[in-house]
Parts: C-alpha cells; structure tokens; sequence
C-alpha cells in the first residue's frame, strides 16, 4: 500500500488506513476522545496475546480517536499482521506479527490499567522479551 | 547500569498522562521481575537521520508511545520499521 496515510495527519488521504473511530461509545466523554474508558475486547486463541492473558475476553482502558479503517483489516491481514484483539463490532483492537519475537499493538493503553502491586500481564511479557534479547545478543557477541 | 535493560520509547514525551503512565508500568512490570531497566525516551525527529540505526540498536526493547501526533511521524514509522525488520521485542499502545 504506497499511499497508506493516516486521517489526523492527512485527512484528503486516497488510502486512508487509520480513520476516525467509525462507532462511539455511550459512556464516552463529550469533550474526551471518543474511544474513552474501559470497553471489552475479544482475545482471539493461538495468539501471542492469548499466551499473554490466558483469557478470550478482556476490559482495557481507551483514549484515543482513530482506529484501523475497517476496510483494510481483510488486506492487512493477508499481509501477515494478525488481528488477535476485537472490539463488539469486529474491529482490530489488537495486531501482533506471529513470526517476530514480541510484536504487539493495541489501540488501548495497557500501561492505564498497571500498579505496583498488579504490574499489566503484557507489559511484563515486553519486559521478559526485552531481557531474553538482551541475553541472546549477549551471548552471539561472545564466542564460545 | 551497564546491565540494566535498556527501553527506548518512541514518542515525544510531554508529561501527559499516558506518558508518564508508561514509565511506570515499565517500572511495575521490571520490578515484578527483580529485573533494573532504564528508559529512554527517543524523539521521533531523532528517528529520521542516519543515526538513528545507533539510538534504536541500543535498545533492548522498543515502545511507540501514545498520544498523537507524534512531531515526526516519519521517525516514528522508522523507529517502528526497526523494531520489525531486526526482530526486536516491540509494543506500540
């Protein structure tokens, strides 16, 4: 897709891959974004996400405007880039790359809903990923 | 800390929420895991010229921050396309 554009920074886009969240949320802030608050997302299985979770359904906290244009989830999809989290309307919620080591992308914000007492299961799996790379370049800069 | 985990958050950090709520789920998660991790926030207008292969390489991990627009979304698309295409442990929120 060479003219993939993103509506807030193009909104003439051709191709408009990221839009304006097509459906609003009843308990939405009237002067907030208009994804706001915790909504329900479905955990699709054999995900990266699902590993994560262990969970097929999950609440998480949104702020935010635009979402993946519904129209290229069949074509992004077909590129490789899984969509393993659904809103109520079937719409990506979470994108991950199967093949890569830790590749996960939400449209909400784990990092809301995280303590010190109840760190978010998710960040804590980037966190691992981060240490177990640390630990492989390590070892493939040294030969033994 | 030479053996701290190294974060990098792409984004451009202004103190809002989200940001500021990043660091610390990053800090809750490292400390659940007895793990030390530093973070770095990097500019996505730093992401755009050739040294940006050295700022990201650094890096054990890589965040693409929330809160858009980002100052460069050339940058962020780059630091982004780096995470991809090295096999680095990435999560944009």
């Amino acid at each position: 897709m060479v003219g993939a554009e993103h509506a807030e920074y193009d909104p003439e886009a051709i191709d408009p891959l990221i839009t304006p969240i097509a459906c609003a949320v009843p308990q939405s802030n009237p002067s907030g974004p208009v994804l706001s608050g915790g909504l329900r997302i479905a955990v699709q299985r054999h995900s990266l996400a699902y590993d994560i979770l262990q969970r097929d359904e999950i609440y998480e906290g949104f702020h935010c405007s635009y979402e993946l244009n519904p129209a290229f989830q069949e074509t992004i999809a077909a590129g490789g880039l899984h969509i393993t989290g659904l809103g109520d309307r079937g719409e990506a919620r979470i994108v991950e790359l199967p093949d890569h080591r830790f590749y996960f992308a939400s449209l909400f914000l784990p990092q809301h809903n995280s303590t010190i007492q109840t760190p978010h299961p998710i960040v804590t799996a980037f966190i691992q990923a981060a240490a177990t790379f640390k630990k492989d370049r390590a070892e493939r800069a040294v030969p033994r | 800390m030479a053996d701290a985990l190294l974060i990098g958050i792409i984004g451009d950090y202004d103190g809002r929420f989200s940001h500021v709520a990043t660091d610390e789920a990053i800090a809750h998660s490292a400390a659940e895991l007895g793990l030390p991790v530093e973070i770095e926030w990097l500019p996505t207008a730093n992401l755009l010229g050739g040294e940006r292969q050295l700022r990201l390489d650094r890096c054990d991990g890589l965040w693409a921050s929330p809160g858009s627009p980002y100052q460069s979304m050339g940058g962020a698309l780059a630091g982004i396309r780096f995470a991809r295409e090295r096999n680095r442990p990435f999560i944009g929120t």
